[in-house]
C-alpha cells in the first residue's frame, strides 16, 4: 500500500478512535454522576484501562507503520561456489 | 423499560448426553472456534492436525468454562426466562456434576493443547478460561454496568490461542485481533441487554441499560462502534492485511455503524436493537473471514 495512503488512513482511523474514547469516557462519567455503578473508583478505572490501552495500542501501531522494511534475503551457496 | 415476550417454551425430554451438550454453550462456541481457526491460516499454513487438535482443545476450554458459569449463575438462571430451562436449574442435573464435568473438560484442554500444539496456546487458552470464570462472571457480572466491557477480553482470547498456535508468539497484528472482539463486544451485548432488561433486572445483573439508562447505553453503543470499525482499519496501515480486508472492514464496519446508527434514532429501538445483534454476529465472522481471504490472495 503507498505510504502516503497508508499514513492518511492511519491518522483518520487514529482521530476516530481517539474522539471515539473520550466521548465514552464522557458518557461514562455522566452515568456514574448520575449513580450508576457501586465503586466510582472501579467504575472509573475499567473506564480508563481500556483508554490508556488504546493510546499504546496505537503508538505501537504509528511505529510498526512507520518502521522502514525489513528484506529478508535467504541465499544459500552452493559446493565450491564460496572461495577464501 | 422495554421487553419482548418470549416464545412459549416447550419443555422436551432430553438425554444426559444433550444436557453434557447443552452445558457447553454449542451455539456460542462455534463463534468462537470461527474466531481461533481463522487467525491461523491469518498467521500461516497450518497442517489439517493442528487446526483440529486447537478446534477440539478450544472447544473443550470454552465448554469448560461455559459449564463453570452455568455452575456459578445457577441461583439467577432460575430466574430468567432465557435460561430456566438449563440443566442445573431444570433440575436434569446436579451443580457439583456441571462443576466436575467444566473442570475436567477444561484440565483436558489445557493437556492437549499443551502436550500436542505448544505450552503458551495452552497458557492463553487458560488465561481465557479464568477471565471468564473468575473476572467476568464471579467478580464484574453482578458488581459493575461495565461487566462486558472488561469482561469482553474473555471472549477476545481465542484469536490470540489460534494465533500463538501456528508462531509459538503474539505480536502485533494479532493483538489487533484481540482488541477487535473486546471493543465488538460492547455494542453486541448491549443490543441484546436493551431488549431482555426486565431478565437482568429479574436476575439483579446490572446491565447498562438498567444502571445508567437506555439512552446512556446506546450513546455508548454508537462510540465503541466508531471505536471498532476506527481500529478494523488500522492494520492495514502497517502492512497486516490488504485491499480486499480494507474494503470488507469498510462495507460490512459501515452497515454495523448504520444499523447502530438506527437504534440511536428510533424512538422504538426494540427492532433495530435486535437487528445490531444479529449483524453484529455476522459482522465478526466476515471480518475473521476477509482476513483470511486477504492472506490468501495475491498481493496488490
Amino acid at each position: 500500500m503507498p505510504s502516503l495512503l497508508a499514513t492518511a488512513l492511519f491518522w483518520i482511523a487514529a482521530v476516530s478512535a481517539v474522539v471515539a474514547q473520550v466521548m465514552i469516557l464522557r458518557s461514562t462519567r455522566r452515568a456514574m454522576r448520575a449513580g450508576g455503578g457501586r465503586s466510582p473508583v472501579l467504575e472509573w478505572g475499567f473506564a480508563i484501562a481500556p483508554a490508556v490501552a488504546l493510546g499504546l495500542l496505537l503508538a505501537f501501531s504509528w511505529h510498526a507503520a512507520t518502521r522502514p522494511p525489513v528484506i529478508e534475503v535467504e541465499f544459500t551457496p552452493r559446493v565450491g561456489e564460496i572461495r577464501t | 423499560m422495554s421487553e419482548v415476550a418470549a416464545p412459549p417454551v416447550a419443555v422436551e425430554e432430553r438425554s444426559f448426553l444433550q444436557d453434557l451438550v447443552a452445558l457447553t454453550k454449542p451455539r456460542i462456541i462455534s463463534l468462537l472456534l470461527l474466531t481461533t481457526i481463522a487467525p491461523m491460516y491469518v498467521a500461516g499454513s497450518p497442517s489439517w492436525r493442528t487446526v483440529l487438535i486447537v478446534a477440539i482443545g478450544g472447544y473443550l476450554m470454552a465448554g469448560g468454562a461455559n459449564a463453570v458459569n452455568m455452575y456459578l449463575d445457577r441461583d439467577i438462571d432460575n430466574v430468567m426466562a432465557r435460561t430456566k430451562l438449563r440443566p442445573i436449574p431444570s433440575g436434569r442435573m446436579s451443580a457439583t456434576a456441571v462443576i466436575a464435568f467444566g473442570v475436567g473438560i477444561a484440565t483436558a484442554a489445557t493437556w492437549m493443547l499443551a502436550a500436542f500444539v505448544n505450552v503458551l496456546t495452552a497458557a492463553l487458552a487458560l488465561a481465557g478460561f479464568y477471565f471468564y470464570v473468575f473476572i467476568y462472571t464471579r467478580w464484574l457480572k453482578r458488581s459493575s454496568p461495565q461487566n462486558i466491557v472488561i469482561g469482553g477480553a474473555a471472549g477476545a482470547f481465542p484469536p490470540l490461542v489460534g494465533w500463538a498456535a501456528v508462531t509459538n508468539r503474539v505480536d502485533l497484528t494479532a493483538v489487533y485481533l484481540f482488541v477487535i472482539i473486546f471493543y465488538w463486544t460492547p455494542p453486541h451485548f448491549w443490543a441484546l441487554a436493551l431488549n431482555k432488561q426486565r431478565d437482568y433486572g429479574n436476575a439483579k445483573v446490572p446491565m447498562a441499560p438498567l444502571a445508567w439508562g437506555e439512552r446512556e447505553t446506546i450513546d455508548q453503543m454508537w462510540w465503541y462502534t466508531v471505536l471498532l470499525v476506527a481500529l478494523t482499519i488500522l492494520p492495514v496501515t502497517f502492512g497486516a492485511f490488504g485491499g480486499v480486508y480494507l474494503a470488507s472492514a469498510l462495507v460490512f464496519g459501515g452497515v454495523l455503524l448504520h444499523g447502530v446508527w438506527r437504534v440511536k434514532r428510533a424512538a422504538d429501538f426494540v427492532k433495530p436493537a435486535w437487528w445490531v445483534y444479529g449483524y453484529s454476529l455476522l459482522y465478526l465472522a466476515l471480518i475473521f473471514v476477509a482476513m483470511v481471504v486477504d492472506r490468501h490472495l495475491p498481493v496488490w
